[in-house]
């Protein structure tokens, strides 16, 4: 397993789309610290705002970076692992060795998963970092309830939870997203589908608005406001998609 | 050249998404007069965000624009360009005697006949659309109107709207499709048209930041250097008949940046697309 889990991550990094990926996003997340440290404050959506803080900082970036994480680099990512090399043959060196192909999806799952979480700790650190630097301290922050005083302590716990819940979402977004590349036959259409689902899932059911609306919803949910179960669809899109994916997969015809 | 077109053409109704979103289009349409007959619920019949049945093709053109077929020319172009490119399938067009300039304009004029296809198919399923969803009235408010118009001239904003949101996407077009040419592999073009999409609906923001920080003063035609802000307002500002907006000179002004934006991708992407080695 070990080593299915270092020639995947080999893999991942040996197509250069990683790693500029990963320069272009640091390269947008200083952007939007510039965006942000010039703005007074921070809008949680069209009516609420609150004054932009060292301590609130590093989530307002979250909510400004977000739609590229999900609409745009890891969907890129996902659809390369997973369908990409499918796709394009190169498969089948890998398969030519005696592995499990059920190993060889968990592999490339938690891969993913390690990429998707370095993506959303630089958010973070960069976040902690560049808010403690432009904007003033406080000693009360509040978020979008304003009954509920964080105290700094509380507010890195607060952002912490916060992020942990986007990553949590990010997991959902990998199963489904793994869910459609066996589905779909190209990586385009793959992308194409995974818009679909994301758009699709607003009109399906608010429950699943989170796959689109992240940071939408971890702000109501973090407030105590959000009216729809959203632990039981993310949990339920995560499992549901990994072992019907990992089954699929091991069912699927491998001659291509 | 014709035959050149024709085997174009054909590569592109091959794809299953093309007559998917052919089939897609009254589906798209019944679902915007949907949303706009809960929307009129909330707006007084004098506004301009009112729908009729004489407004709801603008309406639901100005509600799709941005998102539906911006992303469709970027995968079909994805397609054209990229996908049969890396993957060597137009190998066996370049096998035949012709030169590679002939193979990229061929590849554009299919694109932008479909393009045109879909959206007199658009146009017509939401002429039908708005005189089954929705009531008729004799005088239409418009965005950026001081008056409202009769039905006659309602004719022709329409048909005005249309051809201007099209050119804005043979505009988007030139973008993707120069990034479809650099790109090597598939999911690179998709990912890097997608960021431009992000990119430009931001732009705006980013401006309107700027202005205030820098205290102001900036001539606002700045703003529809996105060419999502044009599609998003821009047409409407340069259809429109009120004193105040003529006097920006908005209709010169989109046509130039549409027309610069135009000329400097498709240049660049030929150029590209002729002097790039072809032994893939």
């Amino acid at each position: 397993m070990m080593q299915l889990l270092q020639s995947d991550w080999q893999r991942i990094w040996k197509r250069k789309k990683t790693f500029v990926s990963l320069l272009i996003f640091v390269a947008i997340v200083l952007l939007d610290c510039l965006f942000l440290g010039v703005q007074s404050f921070g809008a949680f959506d069209n009516v609420s705002s609150v004054p932009l803080t060292a301590q609130n900082f590093s989530l307002f970036l979250l909510k400004e970076v977000s739609f590229f994480l999900v609409l745009i680099i890891g969907p890129i990512l996902m659809i390369d692992s997973f369908n990409g090399e499918y796709h394009g043959g190169q498969l089948r060196l890998v398969l030519i060795r005696p592995v499990s192909i059920l190993r060889l999806f968990a592999a490339k799952w938690i891969n993913l998963a390690v990429i998707m979480l370095l993506f959303v700790a630089v958010t973070f650190v960069i976040g902690e970092g560049v808010g403690h630097l432009l904007k003033p301290s406080v000693d009360s922050v509040v978020y979008l309830n304003p009954d509920r005083a964080y105290s700094p302590a509380g507010a890195f716990m607060y952002n912490l939870e916060s992020y942990g819940l986007f990553m949590l979402i990010l997991l959902a977004q990998l199963s489904v997203t793994a869910a459609l590349c066996t589905l779909l036959p190209s990586p385009i259409i793959c992308y194409l589908g995974w818009i679909g689902a994301a758009v699709g899932g607003l009109y399906v059911s608010d429950a699943l608005g989170f796959l689109l609306m992240g940071m939408s919803t971890i702000f109501q949910w973090m407030a105590g406001r959000y009216v729809h179960a959203f632990l039981l669809p993310v949990f339920g899109c995560i499992f549901l998609g990994f072992a019907v994916t990992m089954l699929w997969w091991n069912r699927r015809n491998w001659v291509k | 050249m014709r035959a050149l077109f024709h085997s174009e053409w054909e590569r592109l109704w091959k794809r299953k998404i093309a007559w998917l979103f052919l089939i897609a289009i009254p589906l798209i349409i019944a679902l915007t007069a949907k949303y706009y007959i809960g929307h009129n619920a909330s707006v007084p019949l004098g506004s301009p965000e009112h729908t009729t049945a004489e407004n709801f093709p603008v309406m639901a053109m100005i509600e799709q624009l941005i998102v539906v077929f911006n992303v469709v020319a970027l995968v079909l172009l994805t397609f054209s360009f990229t996908e049969e490119y890396r993957s060597g399938q137009l190998r066996l067009v370049m096998l035949r005697a012709y030169g590679s300039s002939q193979i990229f304009w061929a590849k554009w004029l299919a694109f932008a006949s479909m393009m045109a296809l879909f959206f007199v198919v658009y146009l017509f399923a939401a002429v039908v659309a708005g005189y089954v969803f929705f009531e008729s009235s004799p005088q239409q408010t418009l965005f950026y109107y001081d008056q409202p118009v009769s039905n006659g001239h309602m004719i022709g904003y329409t048909l005005g709207y249309y051809g201007m949101a099209y050119a804005s996407i043979v505009g988007t077009a030139a973008v993707f499709i120069a990034i479809g040419v650099i790109s090597r592999s598939s999911t690179a073009a998709i990912g890097l048209g997608m960021g431009f999409l992000l990119c430009s609906l931001g732009y705006p923001l980013i401006y309107e930041m700027f202005n205030r920080v820098t205290g102001g003063g900036w001539p606002a035609m700045l703003k529809y250097l996105s060419l999502t802000e044009i599609q998003f307002s821009g047409i409407a500002v340069m259809l429109s008949g009120s004193a105040a907006a003529r006097g920006w000179h908005a209709g010169l002004w989109i046509m130039l940046i549409l027309a610069g934006y135009i000329a400097v991708f498709t240049a660049a992407a030929r150029l590209v697309f002729t002097k790039s080695d072809r032994f893939i």
